[in-house]
C-alpha cells in the first residue's frame, strides 16, 4: 500500500491509557450512587425438577434488599426468541426444572456483591435430581429422556442438504474415505468477565444499561422482546473499554434481562460482575460436535464429493443466535476446495450442559477438524503429499469469485501461490530436515497442513438454512449485514468518528484514524474515534458489534465511504476558496492543495468555513448537497443473498486463506506434543496495519494451541461441570506458546470497500487441526482427540503400537456412569462385628459417628434402616454442612450391609453407595467397602482434582469414628486404610 | 467470589496465638501466607468466622541452620527461603524443588508452613519433608510436640494437626555429605501443580525414590540397589506395583508413564554426575 | 464465640504510589477491591480473583504479589506500588513505552499485571534470556497477544538498560 497510513504499522493510539492503568473497563466506570449489586442462585445440578424455593432467610439479612425469582421473571418477562421453533423454553432464570450446571435459578440483589453472595447461600432450594445427559449420541437413543418436555426429541433441528450430486459422485468413486471425529468444548475466556449495569425507569417505562455485551445486535431485539419493551426503550451503551470478548461476550446477554428486571423489581440500578467461577462454569462454550465426514475420491486425489453428518451439542437450551454455530460455516463446507458435490446432514442436540455460543472461530474449528483431518487421510492412503492433493483440489485463481457448492461466493485468493510461498520458504525447509533427522534416531516427529477459508462479514441471512424453504418464504428474506459508522468534523477542524464495532481490544480507533487520515489527508492526531456506542444516539444496526471478523472488511470499509462522502463536499468548497475550476486538488498533510498553482488552504479553515459561513458554502455545493460536515453511511455487501430455493447461501462477504503447517515432536517421557516451528500463510486481503494483523494472528494462534493440547470443558459421565477454575481449565501462558512464522499475501476483496477481509479467526480454525495432523503424522495414529493431552497421547502411543502396554499388578476398577467416583478399601477394628452393628443400629450412638451431627431421625422401611440428620464434613480446612439421608439396607448382621448416603448442601450435592463387609481377621476386625459415589455442585466444579481422595477422606473419618464408638481400644491407634499399595504409606 | 465475613485476630506471640487457637476452636482457621486459604475462602468452601492470622506473632519467622538440618518458622515466606537457600546453598535438593512452587508472586506470600499444613498431594515441600524424614513441630496452649513427616500426613489434605494447635517449624534434614540427589516434576503448564515429580536421594546403595502426585500423600520407597540397571528395574517395578490415582487430571496410565521415565531419567542423572 | 459482628468496618491506612492513603472497608475485603473500589486506583484488574491468572498483580513492599490473594488489612501500614505509579511525571516509563511499540498489549486487562510482574523482574534479573522472560511471566494470562510482544518489549528494556548503564525504575 502506498499511502501515509494505510498499511502501515502504527503504533495504537489506545495503549497510553491502558499502560498507565487508565483503562475504562465496565467496572471502572461511574456509577449512580444507589446502585446495588447482585449475585445469581445458580443449580449445582445438571438436571433437576425444582420443588422450592425459599428466598426468605436471603431476604431477612441485613444488607439484602431483594430476590429476583422465577416468579418475576415470568411476570416481567418472556422467554427468550430461538432460531429454531419448538416447544423448547428458555427463561433468563430456570423455569421449574434446572438443565445445566451453573443455570441461574434467582438473583439476590444487594448494597455490595460480598453481601448479595451472603445471601445466595441463604436461598433454600429443594430439587428433584432426574438423570444427566451428557452424550449426544445417547441423547438421540430412543428410551433418552426428555430435556424439554414437549418437544418430539432431544434432536430439536434435523436438516439434510443436497447439493451437485453427491450421490452418484459416491457411487462411482474410485476411493471412499471417512473420517470420524469429535471436537470438544472450550471458550477463549476473556481475562476481563461480563459486566452489567442496568436501570428502569418507570417514567417512561425503559431501561438503561450500560453492559460490555458486543453483539451480534439482533440480539438487542431479543432482549427487547424478552423484556416486553420496544427497542427503542431498551438503551444500550457499551463501555471504553473491554478486556476481550472473542465472542464470549454474547453470553452476557441473559445478565442483561436479568439486571433490567432486578433494577426494576428493587427500583435502583442494578450492577453485576461476572466472577472467573461463574464464568467458566455457565457463560459459553464452543459448540462440542461429533462428525462424520466422507469423500468420494479418484484415483489421482480429487475430491469429487464431500459428506458431513454433523452432530451439533448445544447445551440445554438453543440461546440464539444457536444454531448458528453449524450454520455460520455452512456455505463454504467444502472449505478451500473446488467440489461441486456436497451432502449434509445437521443434528442439533440438547444436552445437560452450559448452552453454547459464540466463540471465536465460530464453527470454523468444528468444521475443519473434520475436513482437513480427512484431507490428511487422502494424502496418506493414496501415498502423495498433502501438497499434491491440495494442489489439485484447490480453487484455482481463475475461478474466483468462486461460488461453492453450497453457496458461499469466495470473493478472491490465490491458493496455491500460498503453497508455493510456504513450499519456498526456509522456515519449511528446516521442517522437513528435522522430521527425517528425528525419524532417523526414531523420535516421534510429525508434520501436519491445514488449509481453510476464513469467513468474515456474516450474512444475517445465513441463520434461515437451518429452516425449510417452505418456512423461510412463511418468514420472510433474511440477508445481508449492514456495518454503520458516523463522521464528523468539527469547527476547528477535528474529525470525530462514531462506529458501533464494540472492539475489545483489535485496536479499532487505531485502524479508523488511519482510514480517516488517508482519505482526508490529514494527520491521525487530529482524529477522535468513539467506541463506546449507545443504541439512543449513535448509528446501528442490527448487524453492529464485534463478532465474525467484520471490522477491517466493514467497519473500516464504510468509514471509508464516509470519509470520502465528506471528502467530496469538502472538495467542492476547496475548489470555491482555491478558486481552482478543476479537480486536481490533493488532499495532504493537513491541507488541501491546487496541484496546478500549489495555493493551499488548511483543511480545518475549509472545514470551519462549514461552521461559521455556511452561506458562502451554500453557494459553492450544489443544490442537493447537505451543508454538514457530518456522515452517517450505512453499508451492505451486494453479495449477501438470502437463502436461496435450493438451500444455498452465501454465509460471508469476504474470504480470506490460510495454510498452516507444524512440525510437532512427541517427548517420550511425558508424551507431550511439543510445536517445534509452525509456519502460517495468510491472506486477508489488504492489510490496513500489518502490526496490528500480525497481533490478531499471534493471539489466534494461541488460542488455537490451547484447544489443541490444553483447554476442555470437562464434564463428568454424570453431567457435573468439573473446570471450575483456572487450574482445571488450563489456558497456555508464554511459555507454552512458541512464535510462529507468518508470510503474508494479499488478494484485495473485490467487495469490500478497502479490500480488506477480516483476520480474526483463522487461526482458531487451522491451529487446532494443523497441530491434530502433526501429531497423527508423528504417531502413525487416526483417532485424535482434541485436547491432545499427554495422556490421551499415552494411550494413543500405545494403540499405535509405539510403546508397550504396561502389565499392572492392581485392578483397575470401571466406574459407574451415573457414580463415577469410587473408592475402595479396609480398615481393620480391635473391636467385634456385633459391636458395630450394635451401634449402626441405635440412632443415638450413631450421632457420635456422623460427623458434625446435629440431630438424626431412625425410620424404618421394611428390613431397611433410614437415618436423617446433618452432618458437617471436614476437609482439610474445608468444612462442609450436608442435610443428610442414610439408608442402611439388605443387612446381614453381623457380616454386611449396603450402606447408601445422600447429602445437600451450598458445596454441593453428593450421594454414594457401597456394600460393607465385616470379617474377623485373627483378633480384629476387618472392615472392607466398596464405594461409588457422585458429587455434584461448588465441590465438583472447584475440587475436581481431589473429589475421590475426598470420599475417601469421609469414609475414613466415619469408619474411623465408627470404631471408636464400638468400643475401640488403644489411644495411639492409627487407622490405616490397607488398599493393595506396596510400600511405605 | 467474595468471602463469607469474618473477623481477624492478629497474635503477636506464639503464646497469643495458641491461647486464641484454644479459645476459638472450630470457629476459627489459621492464616498464614493465604495462598491456598483465600481462593478457598473466595469460593466459599471454607467459611470459617475467625481468621487467626499469624504473620506477625514474632517466634515464626526464623531460619536455623546447622550442619544436620535446616529449622523454618511456619510462617517464613517460600521465596524467602528459597532465597536463603540460593545464597547458602545450604540444601541443594530444596533449592531444586522450591522454584517449582506456582510462581513467584504466590511463594513471595505463601508460607512454609501454610504449604506443609495444607498437605497437598501435588505439593513440592510436602514431598520434600517426606523424603528427607523431616519433621514438625506443632503447639497449642498445653505443649509442643514433634511429629515426623511420615505420621504428619495422612491424606490428601489431612494431617495429624489437631484443631487447636498451631504449626510452628518444619525441620528439613540436610542430604548426607556424599549423598546424590535429583528432582523432577511433570505439570501440564509451567507453575501447574504436579501431575507426578520425583524427588530421588543416594548414598552409597541406598536409593530412595519419592514420589508426589500419584496418591493422596507421597509415596516414598527406599531400597537397596547395587547398580543403576538395578534401580532402573525397581522403579520400573514401582511404576507397575503402586496403586496410582485417576483424575480427570490424569490417567493413572500417564502417572505409571511420567514416574518410571522421570525416575530413570534422574538414575541416568546420577550415573552421569549431572545434577 | 466472638461477640463482634462479622462485617465490622476496619480502618486501612497504606502508602501507595508514594502517596499514604486510608480508607474504611471489612475484614473481608481483598486488597484488590480495596485498591479499585475503596481508594478508586482501577488499573490493578480482577480476572479470576485465585490467584491464577496473574492480572491482579501488584508490589507490596517492593514484591510482587496477587492482591486478590491479599487481604486489605494484612496490607496495612505497607507499601504499595500499583501500575498508576509506573509512570514518571505522567510519560510512559522505558517499559510501558517498549510495550507500546512492540505491540504487546490489546485488550489492555492482563496488562497491569505483567508491567508489575515484568518490572521487579528486570531489577532481579537485568539481563535475562528469552527462556528467562518467559519463565518469569508464566505467571501471568494473556489471550490477545500470543505473549510475543510481552517478551520482546522485557528484552528490549533489558538491552537499553544494559547499555546505557541505568537500573530500574
Amino acid at each position: 500500500m502506498n499511502s501515509p497510513f494505510l498499511g502501515q504499522a502504527i503504533e495504537r493510539v489506545e495503549d497510553s491509557a491502558l499502560l498507565r492503568g487508565a483503562g475504562r473497563y465496565i467496572d471502572d466506570l461511574p456509577i449512580h450512587p444507589g446502585t446495588l449489586y447482585a449475585a445469581i442462585v445458580r443449580s449445582p445440578l445438571p438436571h433437576a425438577n425444582i420443588i422450592s424455593i425459599d428466598a426468605s432467610k436471603a431476604k431477612a439479612l441485613k444488607g439484602v434488599y431483594e430476590v429476583l425469582l422465577p416468579e418475576d421473571v415470568k411476570r416481567l418477562s418472556k422467554p427468550l426468541l430461538g432460531a429454531v421453533k419448538s416447544e423448547m423454553r428458555q427463561w433468563v432464570l430456570a423455569m421449574d426444572r434446572v438443565r445445566y450446571v451453573g443455570e441461574p435459578i434467582a438473583m439476590v440483589i444487594a448494597e455490595s456483591r460480598a453481601i448479595a453472595e451472603d445471601g445466595a447461600e441463604l436461598v433454600d432450594i429443594q430439587f428433584e435430581g432426574l438423570p444427566a445427559l451428557v452424550d449426544v449420541k445417547k441423547a438421540i437413543q430412543e428410551d433418552a429422556p426428555l430435556l424439554h418436555p414437549g418437544t418430539p426429541s432431544n434432536c430439536v433441528s434435523d436438516r439434510s442438504f443436497r447439493y451437485g450430486n453427491p450421490e452418484e459422485a459416491f457411487a462411482t468413486a474410485d476411493h471412499i474415505l471417512s473420517i470420524d471425529i469429535d471436537y470438544p468444548r472450550n471458550s477463549c475466556t476473556p481475562i476481563e468477565t461480563s459486566g452489567v449495569i442496568a436501570s428502569w425507569s418507570q417514567a417512561d417505562e425503559s431501561y438503561q444499561v450500560h453492559s460490555n455485551f458486543m453483539g451480534p445486535f439482533s440480539l438487542h431485539t431479543v432482549m427487547a422482546m424478552a423484556l416486553n419493551v420496544p427497542a427503542n426503550k431498551l438503551r444500550h451503551q457499551y463501555p471504553p473499554d473491554s478486556g476481550g470478548s472473542f465472542g464470549v461476550k454474547q453470553s452476557s446477554l441473559p445478565y442483561i434481562i436479568l439486571c433490567c428486571l432486578a433494577a426494576r423489581k428493587v427500583g435502583r440500578p442494578v450492577k453485576f460482575i461476572e466472577d472467573r467461577l461463574e464464568h467458566l462454569v455457565a457463560a459459553t462454550s464452543a459448540t462440542a460436535r461429533s462428525t462424520t465426514t466422507r469423500a468420494a475420491v479418484s484415483n489421482e486425489g480429487r475430491i469429487l464429493a464431500l459428506d458431513y453428518d454433523q452432530l451439533e451439542d448445544c447445551g440445554a437450551y438453543l440461546r440464539a443466535p444457536e444454531p448458528a454455530t453449524l450454520y455460520r460455516m455452512h456455505g463454504c463446507l467444502t472449505g478451500a476446495y473446488d467440489i461441486d458435490n456436497l451432502l449434509v446432514r445437521n443434528r442439533v442436540i440438547v444436552i445437560n450442559k452450559t448452552p453454547s455460543g459464540l466463540v471465536r472461530g465460530f464453527g470454523g474449528p468444528q468444521v475443519y477438524f473434520a475436513l482437513e483431518r480427512l484431507v490428511q487421510k487422502i494424502a496418506k492412503y493414496l501415498n502423495k503429499s498433502y501438497f499434491e492433493i491440495t494442489a489439485l483440489n484447490y480453487v484455482k485463481k481463475d475461478q474466483f469469485p468462486y461460488q461453492a457448492a453450497a453457496g458461499a461466493l469466495l470473493d478472491s485468493g490465490d491458493y496455491l501461490l500460498a503453497q508455493s510461498l510456504l513450499e519456498k520458504s526456509p522456515q519449511y525447509q528446516y521442517l522437513l530436515e528435522r522430521k527425517e533427522k528425528a525419524i532417523k534416531e526414531g523420535r516421534w516427529y510429525g508434520i501436519g497442513y491445514a488449509s481453510i477459508v476464513e469467513p468474515s462479514i456474516s450474512n444475517m441471512g445465513y441463520i434461515a438454512t437451518v429452516l425449510t424453504k417452505e418456512q423461510r418464504d412463511k418468514a420472510g428474506p433474511k440477508n445481508g449485514a449492514i456495518t454503520s459508522v458516523s463522521i464528523n468534523i468539527d469547527p476547528m477542524g477535528g474529525v470525530l468518528v462514531n462506529i458501533a464495532s464494540a472492539p475489545a481490544g483489535q485496536g479499532h480507533q487505531t485502524v479508523i484514524r488511519q482510514v480517516v487520515a488517508d482519505a482526508l489527508g490529514i494527520s491521525p492526531h487530529v482524529i477522535v474515534v468513539n467506541v463506546d456506542f449507545d443504541t439512543h444516539k449513535d448509528a446501528w444496526s442490527v448487524a453492529a458489534g464485534n463478532y465474525s471478523s467484520r471490522f477491517a472488511g466493514a467497519v473500516a470499509g464504510t468509514v471509508h465511504l464516509a470519509a470520502n462522502k465528506l471528502k467530496q463536499r469538502i472538495v467542492k468548497y476547496a475548489q470555491h476558496a482555491l478558486n481552482a475550476d478543476h479537480d486536481a486538488l490533493l488532499f495532504a498533510n493537513d491541507a488541501i492543495t491546487d496541484l496546478k498553482t500549489n495555493q493551499s488552504i488548511p483543511f480545518s479553515r475549509v472545514c470551519g468555513s462549514f461552521h461559521w459561513a455556511p452561506e458562502l458554502v451554500a453557494q459553492a455545493l450544489a443544490e442537493d448537497q447537505s451543508l454538514a460536515l457530518r456522515e452517517t453511511v450505512f453499508w451492505s455487501a451486494p453479495t449477501l443473498h438470502p437463502t436461496d430455493e435450493n438451500d444455498r447461501i452465501n454465509t460471508s462477504v469476504a474470504y480470506g486463506f490460510a495454510l498452516d503447517v507444524c512440525g510437532i515432536e512427541i517427548d517420550p517421557m511425558t508424551c507431550t506434543a511439543k510445536i517445534d516451528e509452525y509456519i502460517t500463510v495468510h491472506d486477508a486481503g489488504v492489510i490496513l496495519n500489518p502490526a496490528l494483523a500480525d497481533g490478531q494472528i499471534y493471539g489466534a494462534f494461541s488460542q488455537g494451541v490451547g484447544a489443541a493440547l490444553l483447554e476442555e470443558f470437562v464434564y463428568s459421565s454424570d453431567g457435573n461441570f468439573l473446570s471450575g477454575t483456572f487450574a482445571d481449565y488450563r489456558v497456555p501462558t508464554a511459555w507454552e506458546i512458541p512464535v510462529p512464522t507468518i508470510i503474508h499475501m494479499e488478494s484485495p476483496s473485490p467487495f469490500t470497500p478497502l479490500g480488506a477481509k477480516g483476520l480474526g479467526e483463522g487461526n482458531n480454525m487451522s491451529t487446532p487441526v494443523c497441530i491434530a495432523n502433526a501429531i497423527a503424522d508423528a504417531i502413525a495414529f487416526d483417532d485424535i482427540r482434541l485436547p491432545a493431552t499427554p495422556s490421551r497421547i499415552h494411550e494413543w502411543l500405545i494403540q499405535a503400537k509405539k510403546i508397550e502396554p504396561r502389565t499392572i499388578a492392581i485392578e483397575k476398577s470401571t466406574p459407574r456412569e451415573d457414580m463415577p467416583l469410587g473408592a475402595k478399601g479396609q480398615i481393620e477394628f480391635g473391636t467385634s462385628p456385633e459391636n458395630i452393628f450394635q451401634v449402626l443400629l441405635d440412632p443415638s450412638r450413631l450421632k457420635n459417628v456422623i460427623p458434625g451431627c446435629e440431630s438424626i431421625i431412625q425410620t424404618r422401611e421394611g428390613a431397611d434402616i433410614l437415618y436423617e440428620c446433618i452432618a458437617v464434613v471436614r476437609i482439610g480446612i474445608i468444612k462442609a454442612k450436608f442435610t443428610s439421608k442414610l439408608r442402611i439396607s439388605e443387612i446381614n448382621q453381623p457380616n454386611e450391609f449396603v450402606l447408601l448416603g445422600e447429602g445437600r448442601g451450598s458445596l454441593g450435592f453428593a450421594k454414594g453407595q457401597g456394600k460393607v463387609n465385616l470379617s474377623i481377621v485373627g483378633d480384629k476386625t476387618q472392615l472392607s467397602y466398596d464405594y461409588q459415589a457422585k458429587v455434584s455442585g461448588k465441590l465438583a466444579s472447584v475440587g475436581s482434582r481431589l473429589l475421590e481422595s475426598s470420599i475417601r477422606i469421609v469414609l475414613d473419618q466415619l469408619f474411623k469414628a465408627l470404631a471408636r464408638e464400638a468400643g475401640e481400644k488403644s489411644a495411639s491407634w492409627l487407622s490405616k486404610m490397607k488398599t493393595k499399595i506396596k510400600g511405605e504409606s | 467470589m467474595k468471602s463469607a465475613p469474618f473477623i481477624v485476630y492478629q497474635p503477636k506471640s506464639l503464646h497469643d496465638a495458641v491461647q486464641l487457637s484454644a479459645k476459638h476452636g472450630e470457629e476459627a482457621k489459621i492464616i498464614a501466607g493465604g495462598q491456598t486459604l483465600v481462593p478457598m475462602l473466595a469460593m466459599r468452601i471454607a467459611t470459617p468466622a475467625i481468621l487467626i492470622d499469624i504473620n506477625e506473632v514474632h517466634e515464626l519467622h526464623s531460619i536455623v541452620e546447622n550442619d544436620k538440618l535446616i529449622e523454618v518458622g511456619s510462617a517464613v515466606t517460600q521465596s524467602r527461603l528459597e532465597d536463603y537457600l540460593s545464597n547458602t546453598n545450604a540444601h541443594p535438593l530444596l533449592s531444586k524443588m522450591m522454584p517449582w512452587i506456582a510462581h513467584r508472586p504466590i511463594r513471595n506470600r505463601g508460607t512454609v508452613g501454610g504449604s506443609i499444613a495444607h498437605a497437598d498431594p501435588s505439593a513440592e515441600l510436602v514431598l520434600a519433608l517426606s523424603i528427607l524424614k523431616g519433621w514438625v513441630i506443632l503447639a497449642n496452649s498445653r505443649q509442643q510436640r514433634k511429629v515426623s513427616a511420615q505420621e504428619f500426613f495422612l491424606g490428601a489434605l489431612q494431617t495429624d494437626r489437631q484443631m487447636d494447635e498451631i504449626l510452628v517449624k518444619v525441620v528439613f534434614p540436610k542430604l548426607d555429605k556424599n549423598a546424590q540427589f535429583g528432582f523432577v516434576e511433570y505439570g501440564y503448564r509451567h507453575g501447574d501443580f504436579a501431575v507426578v515429580s520425583v524427588a530421588m536421594m543416594k548414598t552409597n546403595q541406598d536409593w530412595t525414590f519419592a514420589y508426589g502426585g500419584i496418591n493422596d500423600t507421597p509415596q516414598v520407597f527406599t531400597e537397596q540397589l547395587a547398580s543403576s540397571q538395578d534401580a532402573i528395574a525397581y522403579v520400573s517395578h514401582l511404576a507397575n506395583t503402586v496403586d496410582v490415582r485417576e483424575d480427570p487430571t490424569a490417567s493413572s496410565d500417564l502417572r505409571r508413564h511420567l514416574m518410571q521415565g522421570q525416575s530413570e531419567l534422574l538414575i541416568r542423572q546420577i550415573e552421569s554426575g549431572k545434577e | 464465640m466472638s461477640q463482634l459482628p462479622l462485617s465490622k468496618k476496619i480502618s486501612i491506612e497504606v502508602n501507595v504510589n508514594g502517596q499514604t492513603r486510608s480508607a474504611d472497608c471489612e475484614y473481608r475485603t481483598t486488597l484488590g477491591d480495596f485498591l479499585r473500589h475503596e481508594l478508586g486506583l482501577t488499573g490493578t484488574h480482577y480476572g479470576c480473583e485465585h490467584g491464577v491468572c496473574g492480572a491482579c498483580t501488584i508490589h507490596v513492599d517492593g514484591e510482587p504479589v496477587r492482591s486478590c490473594l491479599m487481604f486489605a488489612y494484612q496490607a496495612n501500614g505497607k507499601s504499595i506500588k500499583t501500575v498508576e505509579g509506573l509512570s514518571i511525571e505522567e510519560k510512559l516509563n522505558d517499559l510501558q513505552t517498549a510495550f507500546k511499540k512492540h505491540h504487546a498489549l490489546q485488550c489492555g486487562f492482563c496488562t497491569p499485571g505483567f508491567l508489575m510482574t515484568s518490572t521487579k523482574f528486570l531489577i532481579d534479573n537485568p539481563n535475562p534470556t528469552e527462556k528467562e522472560v518467559r519463565e518469569a511471566i508464566s505467571g501471568n494470562i494473556c489471550r490477545c497477544t500470543g505473549y510475543k510482544g510481552i517478551v520482546e518489549a522485557i528484552l528490549e528494556v533489558a538491552k537499553n538498560r544494559n547499555s546505557e548503564g541505568t537500573s530500574a525504575c
